[in-house]
């Protein structure tokens, strides 16, 4: 049986003793053998924590990094919910086992494989049964982009020039079918307002691992109405794309110093989103700001804002402009701002 | 704090009463009577006189109060009276009306200076029946007036949607 270290970083006091405590008990439900040791390579970071979030947003590239937090607010691929409970605990373990097994060097990148675990214990593993590797990096001196080209974008924009219809589809996860000439995309039903795994592989892997399919309009007729599929603009396919595989990385050819500013405000009624993003494209909307500026006055993780200024950038609603005098504070009391959380609050935000 | 109110106004049948009924937690107060210019009537039997109100409650007791203003531009006295303190302005436009970037102008030309000074949504009602003008050309108005407001479809019937205007409008108020 192999052996796997783990540590933790930024974790409260209760929370490093309850995980050692939990680790000792579940080993015989572990296909591996798990310890807690401080010179792991594989990393619980609580990102509720300062020094968590910022070693999350500075994190060295040769470690494996699981995002510990009551909610997953940077979409990362490996997270656990706070608190630790003992199945989705062992479904992690398990599955980091499985996947250093397949990968036991650790990429260039942070490991882009998702995970999510349910409090009812029911695990939907959105990595397919027969690993695959993430798209390579794009490197440019000593940064790491995300390069659109490298995944399902890139294969819609050449479907869309050759006017082909094309099913796209990924392991068992739901097909996606392109009708290039009404701009259209059919595919299940895509929640505006949270990011559904049982789509985020086809999203996130690479180009070269996407099937395709030529059809004609009548076999697309035939699939639409089999499968009761539902319709979008392209841009909801380009947009979902890029937020799930950006995973971070800053889109290739810009740089973090280049002061960016929408040029319109993305229709959220098609562009699945989440409330961080409403934030950032009133930011944005206004003010011409650099990313981390953006991230600081917004109050927003920098992966978070990355993600979504690549999405932007992707169904180019954003310009750019290199330097530029910062953005006007905007002079608001705490207490309308104490208003402005309870209204949210109470429209269930 | 004085009374905390956020404003829904747009052309007749925009779906003013309809967005502050979705989410409103008492029933909407409304003065509806006969609609009597021709363009109304075309599209609806009944029109808003004076005001809608409908309100929420929020944690500490205190109301979110919501108002419709009357559609119809012989009552635009009213609106300065009812935008007047707002904590916020939500313009809905019947894309299935006539000229509804013409609607949008009016509004905006009526409401300039609450907007530089406080903030407004757009919300475009009935793209679903009726998709143009398309969402580009709204885009594209803003832009040659150099206004940069949120705007999207709305089913002035989804709470899910007014909902989602709200939450722009407020982005908009704290961060914009």
């Amino acid at each position: 049986m192999n052996v796997y270290k783990l540590t933790t970083k930024a974790f409260e006091k209760m929370d490093v003793l309850l995980l050692q405590s939990i680790v000792q008990l579940v080993q015989r439900q572990l296909k591996s053998t798990w310890t807690i040791d401080e010179s792991a390579d594989i990393l619980l970071v609580d990102v509720e924590h300062p020094e968590g979030r910022t070693f999350w947003e500075t994190a060295p590239s040769d470690k494996l990094i699981v995002a510990y937090a009551k909610q997953n607010v940077y979409e990362a691929k490996w997270y656990l919910q706070k608190p630790i409970r003992v199945q989705p605990l062992v479904q992690l373990l398990n599955d980091l086992a499985g996947f250093r097994e397949t990968y036991p060097v650790v990429a260039s990148q942070p490991i882009q494989a998702v995970l999510r675990t349910k409090e009812t214990g029911q695990t939907s593993r959105a990595v397919p049964k027969t690993p695959v590797a993430p798209a390579p990096p794009e490197k440019t001196s000593t940064t790491i982009y995300f390069q659109p080209t490298q995944y399902l974008i890139g294969l819609i924009h050449t479907a869309v020039s050759t006017g082909q219809v094309i099913r796209f589809s990924y392991a068992e996860t739901p097909a996606i079918y392109l009708l290039p000439q009404e701009q259209r995309c059919f595919t299940t039903t895509i929640q505006m307002t949270h990011l559904e795994m049982s789509q985020q592989t086809l999203f996130s892997v690479s180009a070269n691992q996407i099937k395709q399919e030529r059809l004609t309009t009548t076999e697309l007729c035939d699939q639409i109405e089999k499968l009761a599929l539902r319709s979008y603009p392209v841009e909801t396919i380009l947009w979902k794309t890029a937020l799930v595989a950006s995973q971070g990385r800053l889109i290739y050819k810009h740089t973090k110093e280049t002061t960016v500013k929408l040029k319109q405000w993305p229709n959220f009624a098609s562009l699945p989103h989440l409330p961080a993003h409403i934030n950032l494209a009133a930011f944005m909307l206004k003010k011409t700001a650099d990313l981390a500026t953006i991230a600081v006055k917004t109050q927003t993780p920098l992966p978070v804002v990355i993600d979504f200024f690549n999405a932007c950038k992707v169904i180019n609603i954003v310009t750019e402009t290199s330097g530029g005098a910062p953005p006007l504070e905007k002079e608001i009391t705490e207490t309308k701002r104490d208003l402005f959380r309870s209204i949210l609050r109470r429209l269930g935000k | 704090m004085s009374e905390i109110k956020l404003v829904f106004t747009g052309s007749s049948g925009a779906g003013k009463t309809t967005a502050i009924t979705a989410i409103s937690e008492i029933p909407v107060i409304n003065t509806d009577v006969r609609a009597t210019d021709l363009t109304t009537t075309q599209r609806k039997s009944k029109t808003t006189v004076a005001m809608d109100y409908g309100e929420l409650t929020l944690e500490d007791g205190q109301k979110l109060r919501l108002y419709g203003t009357p559609g119809q531009q012989r009552f635009d006295y009213m609106w300065k009276i009812l935008i007047k303190g707002a904590l916020g302005l939500i313009i809905l436009v019947d894309n299935s009306g006539p000229d509804p970037i013409g609607d949008l102008a009016r509004y905006i030309d009526n409401f300039r200076g609450f907007i530089a000074d406080t903030g407004a949504v757009i919300g475009i009602s009935r793209m679903d029946i009726s998709p143009e003008p398309a969402l580009q050309r709204y885009y594209d108005y803003l832009n040659e007036r150099g206004i940069q407001l949120p705007i999207f479809p709305v089913d002035a019937r989804s709470r899910d949607n007014i909902v989602m205007l709200i939450h722009a409008l407020v982005a908009m108020l704290e961060y914009g």
